[in-house]
């Protein structure tokens, strides 16, 4: 057995590289962390009235501890930032790190850089759901107690992106990965879908709900509320919290799925669960926020350039990267035309469409 | 006592036999090739033997158990294979890619024996030199030697009575390499069986089974034609017939291994 | 040669039509459809409501006027179904659509008149003249933009006297985003300037998603929606809830006006009544005499 034993000298190399790689992987994320709180920092003192990060402590002390730092503040100042921004910018992060996880989990799943919540017709999956509870819903509502309005849209998100979701990855599997043209097919007829519906929805209401169009096809982030935060981030929290759970799953399946199975994984189980998570962080996120397109292309996709395909660092980083989007997007979305208010998904798909484009050049290897 | 132990194995899919009750033994310290033309059912024997198919009919018992008494986990800690499936999705380090052979031993085995499992690997798979490469850029032979580490890997640390009751199980590794590294790749794996650990080939050209392996089993439309001694098991005769074409043994005054070649 | 064929046999239906010819505008008009809330209240205040056979949805006023056979929402008119009614007159506000529809019906021999619509008391005596012209009824129509003017002049000297101008910001719908908000030069900015109250939201024209953080910055003291929208809302406590009413000293207050949307943004001859209605909400207090 002597030939087989193993190189000290070389292995100590490895260990030192390890410990390097680990070093820099916890900077990065930390790097990630702080350019998060930078934009939240950022997105809480602008907007439509200007809040200075001194009154922003001086408000938030006062109402989390009842302590008065004798900082000067309007109750303007207050109402905004605590019923309107906060809210808005909480939401925002959950969402963002809602879809920049499924976006990293899916293409994880099906093999492919292409995979995005939006792209692939998950989350106008989930936005079909939502709007069908909300046109069927007064009749459903009859019958139920006041006040569950609130959760049956949400829920009817989730199944919608779950239906989605398991017809499109049964109709993409192939016994040697994934069929990208499928995927992709099957994209284009569910957002086409969802545009049908929802238009179906916009004639038989008139005016006052056709900008709820807009709503469901662009996303806002407007309509944040505490009620709404506290609906869609306990499920956010849940699905992110069990699919960073997955992240040895998804590693194993970058070889194939009999690979993983080799390396003694459950992989029908496994897989089974990461589809169903998906489409519960998705659909909680679409429910509150509508269709926001190319997160999920996006940020797995820079995570992955700067940190690897270790899913272990992928996940945590594409939802840290995909919350900062989203609260960059959305400051640009309420300030660019204020006293107005843009849909955020203007703003992602005036940045996310160059960049698809750029992305299926390079796998063509134009650039 | 062999390590694989295989009675009246059957396969039927969609009303078809794509295995028609094979009997063989597998024994720890050899190369055993499965050898056949195409269609022969070489790669669904082998899926069979590493438990990733199910059989129909039949009785496989590994170290003496049933082999579907095994959990995946378990399954996963005794054998690993290498798939012919070889290409990854996204980009990766050789280290990370050889490191995923080491997801069975998460909970069992701390970091520095993983890494120590990691840098043997890589050091038998001759992929050391790699270790920081993006897998992406890697010409195919050293692709299919970085999957051969990362498979590895699975099995290790060495320790003589464990290495003689694991298997490793290669579907046909030489497929897309060019010469020198088909010969690398199995010379490799020649050095492992000769480590204690069973190896089991799959694979097309009888002059590489005779090169290296030390038992054959021969294959034909889902029947075993003949198992044993290499040369036993590859008589020209027996080969004429398996392969539709004339074959006959030469041999070379520079090589140790005779050479099988068609006879016209 | 088939697309050339096809064209010729336009042609000629196209000439046939021609030589047939619209009907001139007279009082013979017996058939008439009303598309646009304005016009068919018009219409009933000339005494002309029983040569109707259809208005659009948002003919709700008189009440007589649901019952009529409905050819649909004003902007996404059609032309088949008031083909089908066989009408000699379209009587038609600004916003009717989408134009090529008026164009199919103007081809089909049907004669359309358009109205003017200037968010303004002279604006709604403009298109009482045109609706009259149109029906052949002058003089009546005269009488009654004469009349509705004197109206006007009365409540708005009465509105004059009222000291305070609060601010008011008018909400057309919020869904689930950002609220819809009247933006400069929309009618609902004219008849809250009208009933002596002012525009809260400048900055854009029309009516856009207002950031619900500028909403609470302009600081309304009053909200002014339709009765249609404060249902959809879920009342005075769902709407002040909203995301861009919350805080503002009109949800603090509870100072939330709901009018009926027609009689609020028609600009029909109700107007006067709807600015005193205004008026009287804007300023508690103020009581405003009609006639």
């Amino acid at each position: 057995m002597t030939e087989l034993s193993p190189d000290l000298e070389r292995q100590s190399d490895l260990l030192l590289a390890e410990h390097r790689r680990v070093h820099r992987t916890r900077m990065q994320l930390l790097g990630f962390g702080l350019l998060l709180a930078l934009s939240c920092l950022t997105s809480v003192c602008i907007g439509a009235v200007a809040i200075s990060p001194g009154q922003v402590l001086g408000i938030l002390s006062n109402a989390i501890t009842g302590v008065d730092t004798g900082i000067d503040y309007g109750r303007r100042e207050e109402i905004i930032l605590l019923a309107v921004r906060l809210p808005r910018l909480l939401l925002g992060i959950g969402v963002g790190a809602a879809l920049g996880v499924s976006g990293a989990v899916l293409q994880g799943l099906f093999r492919n850089p292409l995979a995005d919540p939006a792209l692939i017709g998950v989350s106008s999956g989930a936005a079909l759901g939502a709007v069908t509870m909300i046109v069927l819903g007064s009749s459903i509502l009859a019958f139920l107690p006041a006040g569950f309005g609130f959760y049956l849209i949400p829920f009817a998100a989730f199944l919608g992106g779950l239906l989605v979701t398991a017809v499109v990855y049964g109709l993409a599997q192939r016994q040697h990965g994934t069929d990208i043209s499928i995927l992709l097919l099957a994209g284009v007829a569910m957002n086409a879908v969802a545009a049908a519906v929802v238009g179906l929805m916009m004639f038989i209401s008139d005016d006052q709900q056709l900008r709820d169009l807009n709503f469901w096809m662009l996303g806002s982030l407007a309509g944040a509320t505490w009620d709404k935060f506290a609906l869609a981030i306990p499920a956010i929290i849940i699905a992110l919290a069990a699919l960073f759970s997955l992240s040895r799953f998804l590693n194993a399946i970058l070889l194939g799925e009999e690979a993983a199975m080799h390396l003694g994984l459950p992989v029908e189980m496994a897989k089974r669960l990461s589809v169903l998570l998906v489409a519960l962080a998705t659909g909680a996120a679409v429910s509150m926020t509508g269709v926001i397109a190319f997160v999920g292309l996006m940020v797995p996709h820079m995570v992955r350039m700067m940190m690897g395909s270790n899913h272990h660092v992928v996940l945590p980083g594409s939802a840290l990267l995909g919350a900062t989007v989203i609260v960059i997007a959305d400051l640009l979305a309420r300030t660019i035309v204020v006293p107005a208010d843009l849909p955020i998904g203007v703003v992602m798909s005036l940045a996310g469409g160059p960049f698809f484009i750029w992305l299926l050049c390079r796998r063509r290897g134009i650039v | 006592m062999p390590v694989l132990q295989v009675d009246g194995l059957t396969i039927r899919r969609d009303g078809k036999v794509l295995i028609d009750s094979a009997d063989l033994s597998i024994n720890a310290g050899e190369v055993t090739t499965i050898l056949g033309p195409n269609g022969a059912g070489k790669s669904t024997l082998l899926r069979c033997l590493s438990g990733t198919m199910r059989p129909d009919q039949g009785r496989i018992l590994f170290n003496g158990r049933d082999l579907r008494s095994y959990s995946a986990s378990e399954l996963a800690l005794q054998r690993a294979v290498l798939g012919q499936e070889g290409q990854l999705a996204f980009g990766s380090s050789v280290m990370d890619v050889v490191r995923l052979g080491r997801i069975p031993h998460v909970g069992r085995s701390t970091r520095q024996t993983d890494l120590a499992a990691v840098a043997e690997a890589m050091q038998v798979a001759s992929v050391g030199h790699l270790a920081d490469r993006n897998f992406l850029t890697l010409s195919g032979g050293e692709k299919q030697r970085v999957h051969l580490a990362r498979t590895l890997c699975q099995l290790l640390p060495w320790r003589a009575e464990a290495t003689a009751s694991q298997l490793l199980y290669l579907d046909e590794p030489t497929n897309n390499l060019d010469l020198s590294h088909q010969h690398a790749v199995l010379r490799h794996a020649r050095k492992l069986s000769k480590a204690g650990l069973g190896v089991v080939i799959v694979l097309h050209d009888p002059n590489l089974a005779t090169a290296y392996a030390d038992h054959v089993v021969l294959m034909q439309t889902g029947r075993i034609i003949a198992t044993g001694p290499t040369d036993y098991a590859l008589h020209p005769e027996r080969l004429s017939k398996v392969y539709g074409i004339p074959m006959r043994r030469i041999s070379h005054p520079d090589y140790v291994h005779d050479l099988l070649v068609p006879a016209e | 040669m088939q697309l050339q064929g096809r064209f010729l046999g336009r042609v000629v239906i196209g000439l046939g039509l021609l030589a047939w010819g619209p009907q001139p505008a007279s009082a013979e008009n017996t058939r008439i459809v009303s598309i646009g809330g304005s016009v068919t209240e018009i219409v009933y205040a000339l005494g002309a409501g029983s040569r109707l056979v259809a208005v659009d949805q948002t003919s709700l006023h008189p009440p007589e006027a649901q019952d009529l056979p409905d050819v649909g929402y004003l902007r996404a008119l059609s032309a088949e179904p008031i083909l089908s009614l066989a009408p000699d007159l379209v009587l038609v506000e600004a916003d009717a659509g989408p134009p090529e529809v008026l164009t199919q019906l103007e081809s089909a021999g049907v004669t359309v008149t358009r109205m003017s619509d200037e968010p303004d008391i002279g604006g709604v005596q403009q298109k009482i003249h045109q609706v009259a012209a149109a029906l052949g009824l002058d003089d009546l129509g005269a009488e009654l933009a004469r009349q509705v003017g004197a109206d006007h002049a009365r409540v708005i000297a009465q509105v004059a006297k009222v000291q305070t101008q609060p601010r008011v910001m008018f909400v057309l719908s919020a869904g689930r985003g950002a609220p819809l908000v009247a933006g400069e030069g929309t009618s609902a900015e004219s008849i809250i300037t009208l009933a002596g109250g002012r525009n809260a939201i400048t900055g854009f024209p029309d009516y856009r998603p207002l950031s619900p953080e500028a909403g609470v910055a302009a600081s309304p003291g009053v909200i002014l929606v339709t009765h249609r929208t404060m249902r959809l809302l879920g009342g005075i406590e769902g709407l002040v809830t909203l995301p861009g009413i919350i805080g503002t000293p009109a949800a603090d207050d509870r100072r939330i006006v709901a009018i009926n949307g027609l009689l609020l943004l028609g600009f029909g001859p109700r107007t006067p009544e709807a600015v005193a209605e205004l008026a009287e909400a804007l300023h508690p207090g103020l009581e405003v005499s009609r006639r």
